[in-house]
């Protein structure tokens, strides 16, 4: 024992300054540029804060109800205070939606782009219908979309939001699909419910959960992604989303 | 023994690792400052500067624990606190055992802290991050310059160093001193989590919710830690230094209660901003205020600028920590004023008959409460600098005005959870308070008729400190304090069960058992259910405190065979034994108790301890037996070796179980609030990124707290434990009637080393020799009141624990009686400009044509719809 404890020490010294010089290196080359880094931009945080803040509100919602169950708040004041507290949160949720239009005109511009540039340009349709994906992943950052819209909205501008989305969204979402199969079961890219392996779609959300074969190239994609990483085709509705349960 | 197999200049690597840290700490500093424009490389950059730094500062700990086990007595600080013969742990222990290391210690603790806070940061709240970093690695600074120069843990003799250390104060040589300090330090460190949170909102101008939510889970684990360690500081005193109490109001102690009663205020009030979007500027300078009483109680008990038995050794660090407190003081003002456009919201309120202004009127208390302790803690210098006369502010004074101020709090505490948030209609609001108000009748009306029987009575005859109308009023308040308590007591326990009972009737109603309605019910408002938890345990605290007024005390002298009796106990001397360690001699004498006249077949063993190289210190070694209803806290005062005759003191102390009861459950309410939701921890966006990283983090929390748990399990044994160690006063103190202890609590030992104990608990020949004599003039028929004159003209004002008012010396008590009514009439101002404000809002509303419904309205309604049904779900 007693000749444990110093050498414990000893290595715990050692651990830390070896630890604080690793650590100052990768200091030293993120301020000197040499790694890449992505840190979301400006309307993901926005967007973040009005989550946190539909979140408050729902909470305080779900609250007032149960204190006016639990009967501590006469039903009158119950009828004012909850009106109060919905239309804030209807106007929380409206925001959440113009949120949205920068990354409508974004997404626009990408498919202009895509479609002029792409010999695969037969595949508009393709990247249309990779809408269904799109939504998913939408929703999932949003949670708030009325379903009343999924209708009255054209597609295109839904499909991609996710296009648009900084790197830091596509890149997370590999490891996801990745962790899901190691441990033999598929994580739902959108709400991360289990799936068995040989599952196609979820069996909570009913999102894309099996990967996705690029029409192209044949490289093996994840279940939600639009575009395939190896050669940027749109992914082709195939296997994507038409089979979708409704 | 351990042979290094190369002798590294341990010395050195520890002076290098300090510099580092200060390299370190600067150099993440302008990293930071640069990613604070957007700049995400440099902040990728701050984030693993941060990191190294913490790598720095865990190498000059390591490097020290490694000086100590090696017992490299080169070193000033390893040589001074530590010893060959010393235990491994003790030498752990060392590391914060003199004040050079705690500071170190400190640091140390604080890069636990920062690696863990931008751990959780990464990937969110990207516009604070830079800001926190920045104000977190000022600190580091700060500490880093005082390792440096004036506390330096390395510093080395100059001429090699003596051969063998002169070892930690036995004092210092126990289990309290291994777990007391680090929680304490834990709950005072925190703190700077939250600061630099709020510092960065300040600085970076994102004055929104966003902050408290951030804030919220830090201050909360810092607060939990905070009350441990005034706990665990209670139970110390309790145990270890042997006078029978727990909590003496020292400089110390309130030093670390301070920050307590901002912490708990700030706790309150960031439930307003988080519902209500009001009182942004209260919330950040209540964070603020409560970091700066962190390092001002730290510069209390180590510049020793005001006596205390717990202080360290007087130095020349309290000039760093003035400079550091007027610097915190002008950087955070600024930044206050500067923001205060942004600060001030609109404020309104629906009615003053609401849980937000319940909550103003629990942070009027206790920032009243604060402005008393602060200014009864320093009146000592204050009077020095005025008056050129030194004064002393005792226990007496501080219970005087605690204890009404405390009794109001717990009972704003049963209160305020009844009324609704917004607005409480009368109605709803008399049918929640008809069970507390019923309960609290039937509690004082059996406390005043069956607690005369068991000598328990409602009403007391306490003790008077002042004269004049107000010292009458007080008086009677103390007199009837403990038919208060009981009622206050009553009412708070039923309003909390009532709250549970009613929550869970509502899920029952849903169709589930009783069981699962509870489980459900506090799984799903875990915050709230869990502060009720504490305050439940606030609630036993007070029914243990209420106990003090019911102590007892008996001493005798007895041979072996003898017996001492004690209304139902009897105890029955063996005899002396005694055993040897390799570090001290220790003396017990076994004593039999029986109750009831019923062998019981236990002993209590109260001691003596006689350290080997402090032979001239004997530790006294009390025994306590603990039960719920009263301990038996038993002294042995002398053994004469050849007659084995010993003088014991045994004193009876009703109900103080339930003091460390209730803390456990304060600590389990804190739990229980804390216990995290892997959706809180991470957003489903990186939950998304990482499924196994998800579950390791759920098992990381369950081992947490499972181990968190299990250390509160093991508290209630510490309790009743006896322990290894000492006490500052040893020796004896008899005491025969109340109007001697009445006497003897007002009058200070003058002995000059003893730092001013009461007369009540000084042990000292002095204080032996000044009781005699005092009693003697007793029992001539001198009344107490001309004692007291007689013995503050004889040693001066600070020979008497409750300060003299005489003249402008009011100021001592008026000073925070008109802070409190001024506060109370600014709360009560606000709370009606407030309502105006909401009124006026509320008719111009009415006034605008209504807008009819959208189809786009209809869709955002059943979203709403949704979102709520998910929320249920989730419960
Ligand atoms: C010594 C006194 C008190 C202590 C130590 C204390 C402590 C606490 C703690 C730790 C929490 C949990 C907070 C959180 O999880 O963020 C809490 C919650 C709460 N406290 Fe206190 N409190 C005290 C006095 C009061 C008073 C005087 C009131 C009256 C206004 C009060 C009203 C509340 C309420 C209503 C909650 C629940 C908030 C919710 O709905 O989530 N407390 N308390
Ligand atoms: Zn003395
Ligand atoms: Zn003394």
């Amino acid at each position: 024992m007693n000749d444990v404890i110093p050498w414990f020490f000893l290595t715990l010294a050692a651990a830390g300054l070896l630890t604080a010089l690793f650590f100052l290196w990768q200091s030293i080359r993120a301020a000197l540029g040499v790694v890449e880094v992505g840190v979301g931009d400006n309307a993901d945080r926005d967007r973040a804060r009005l989550l946190e803040r539909k979140a408050a509100l729902v909470d305080g919602i779900a609250d007032l109800r149960f204190e006016h169950d639990a009967g501590k708040i006469t039903t009158e004041d119950f009828a004012v205070v909850d009106a109060q507290m919905r239309a804030e949160a209807k106007e929380v949720l409206r925001a959440l939606d113009e949120e949205l239009t920068p990354y409508r005109a974004e997404a626009e511009r990408l498919i202009e782009a895509h479609l002029a540039g792409s010999s695969l340009s037969s595949d508009a349709s393709g990247l249309l219908s990779g809408d269904g994906d799109a939504e998913g992943a939408d929703t999932r950052r949003a949670s708030s979309r009325p379903p009343a819209r999924r209708a009255s909205v054209p597609a295109p501008g839904e499909a991609d939001a996710d296009a648009a989305a900084p790197p830091r969204r596509r890149r997370s979402r590999p490891s996801a699909s990745d962790s899901g199969s190691r441990d033999n079961h598929l994580l739902c890219p959108q709400c991360m419910a289990p799936n068995v392996p040989e599952a196609e779609f979820c069996v909570e959300c009913q999102a894309r959960v099996a990967p996705l074969p690029c029409g192209a190239c044949e490289t093996v994609n994840d279940a939600d992604a639009t575009f395939c990483k190896k050669c940027g085709a749109a992914l082709s509705a195939r296997d994507g989303v038409e089979g979708r349960p409704s | 023994m351990f042979r290094p197999v190369l002798t590294p200049d341990i010395p050195f690597f520890g002076d290098l690792a300090v510099c580092l840290i200060l390299v370190s700490a600067a150099y993440t500093l302008a990293l930071s400052l640069g990613a604070a424009s957007g700049r995400a490389h440099l902040l990728v950059a701050a984030r693993a500067g941060t990191f190294a730094t913490c790598g720095f500062v865990l190498m000059a700990v390591a490097v020290l624990a490694y000086a100590f086990q090696t017992h490299d007595f080169r070193i000033t600080y390893v040589a001074r606190y530590s010893d060959r013969s010393m235990p491994w742990w003790y030498l752990v222990t060392s590391l914060w055992g003199g004040q050079d290391g705690s500071l170190l210690w400190w640091t140390f603790l604080m890069s636990g802290y920062t690696a863990a806070l931008t751990v959780w940061m990464r990937g969110r709240y990207v516009e604070l991050q830079p800001y926190v970093l920045a104000t977190l690695m000022g600190i580091f600074l700060f500490f880093g310059i005082l390792l440096l120069f004036p506390a330096n843990p390395f510093a080395t003799y100059l001429d090699g160093g003596p051969a063998d250390g002169e070892g930690l104060n036995p004092l210092l040589q126990n289990y309290w001193m291994a777990i007391h300090p680090p929680s304490l330090y834990m709950g005072f460190v925190g703190w700077s989590v939250p600061f630099s949170i709020v510092f960065a909102a300040l600085l970076s101008g994102r004055l929104d919710n966003e902050w408290v939510h951030m804030a919220r889970p830090w201050a909360m684990v810092t607060w939990a830690f905070l009350s441990l360690g005034l706990l665990l500081g209670c139970l110390w005193s309790y145990e270890e230094l042997g006078w029978g109490g727990y909590w003496a109001w020292d400089p110390v102690e309130n030093a670390s209660f301070m920050p307590w009663l901002t912490g708990t205020a700030y706790l309150h009030s960031a439930l307003i901003q988080e519902r209500r979007s009001m009182l942004k500027v209260w919330n950040v300078f209540l964070i603020c205020l409560t970091f700066f009483m962190t390092i001002f109680g730290t510069f209390l008990t180590r510049s020793g600028l005001i006596a205390s038995v717990h202080a360290f050794a007087q130095s020349d660090i309290g000039t760093y920590f003035v400079w550091f407190m007027v610097f915190l003081a002008v950087v955070i003002t600024a930044a206050i004023l500067y923001r205060l456009p942004k600060l001030v919201g609109t404020h309104r309120i629906e009615s003053m008959l609401s849980r937000e202004f319940a909550f103003l009127v629990n942070n009027w208390i206790l920032l009243g409460m604060t402005v008393g302790v602060l200014g009864a803690t320093l009146w000592p210098k204050i009077s020095d600098f005025v008056y050129g006369e030194e004064a002393t502010v005792g226990p007496p004074f501080f219970n005087e005005w605690m204890t009404p101020l405390g009794l109001a709090l717990l009972f704003l505490a049963g209160l305020g959870p009844l009324i609704a948030w917004r607005k409480a209609s009368g109605r709803s609001l008399l049918m929640s308070l008809r069970a507390p108000a019923i309960t609290a009748v039937v509690a004082g009306a059996v406390h005043a008729l069956v607690g005369g029987m068991i000598g328990r009575p409602a009403i007391v005859n306490g003790e008077t400190i002042y004269g004049g109308g107000l010292g009458a009023i007080m008086g009677v308040f103390h007199d009837a304090a403990p038919l208060v308590s009981s009622v206050t007591c009553g009412f708070v326990a039923a309003s909390i069960v009532q709250e549970f009972a009613r929550g869970a009737a509502v899920r029952m109603r849903k169709g589930e058992s009783l069981f699962t309605a509870l489980f459900k019910l506090v799984a799903r408002a875990r915050r709230r259910y869990g502060g009720y938890v504490v305050h439940l345990g606030i609630v036993f605290m007070f029914v243990g405190f209420t106990g003090a007024a019911y102590d007892r005390t008996e001493e005798a002298a007895l041979l072996p065979g003898g017996t001492m009796d004690l209304g139902e106990y009897d105890l029955q001397y063996e005899g002396p034994r005694r055993e040897v360690d390799p570090t001290k001699q220790m003396i017990f004498t076994d004593m039999l108790l029986t109750r009831h006249g019923a062998a019981s077949g236990q002993r209590v063993s109260p001691a003596k301890f006689i350290y080997r190289l402090r032979p001239e210190m004997p530790t006294t070694e009390v025994a306590i037996h603990s039960r719920p209803s009263e301990d038996l806290y038993v002294i042995m005062a002398t053994v004469d070796p050849q007659t084995r005759r010993a003088t014991f003191q045994v004193k009876v102390r009703p109900l103080v179980w339930w003091i460390w009861f209730g803390g456990m459950l304060v600590l389990l309410g804190c739990v229980i609030s804390l216990w995290p939701r892997t959706v809180d921890l991470l957003r489903a966006e990186d939950a998304r990124a990482k499924g196994p990283g998800k579950r390791a983090l759920r098992l990381a929390t369950t081992a947490f707290v499972a181990l968190l748990l299990a250390f509160l399990a093991s508290l209630p044994a510490w309790a009743s434990a006896q322990a290894d160690s000492s006490s500052l006063h040893a020796g004896t103190v008899v005491i025969h009637d109340d109007e001697e202890r009445q006497l003897f609590h007002t009058l200070l030992c003058d002995c000059g080393s003893c730092e001013r104990l009461a007369l009540d608990t000084c042990a000292c020949s002095w204080a032996e020799d000044k009781r005699a004599e005092l009693r003697a003039r007793m029992a001539a028929g001198e009344p107490n009141e001309t004692l007291i004159r007689s013995y503050r003209a004889q040693y001066g004002d600070a020979s008497i624990s409750i300060p003299s008012d005489e003249g402008s010396r009011k100021v001592l008590w008026v000073g925070p009686l008109v802070a409190l009514v001024l506060g109370g009439g600014a709360v009560v101002v606000m709370g009606r400009r407030w309502q105006r404000a909401y009124a006026e809002a509320t008719d111009a509303r009415a006034a605008e044509p209504a807008v009819a419904p959208t189809a786009a309205d209809a869709g955002y309604e059943s979203a709403l719809e949704d979102e709520l049904r998910r929320h249920e779900d989730e419960s």
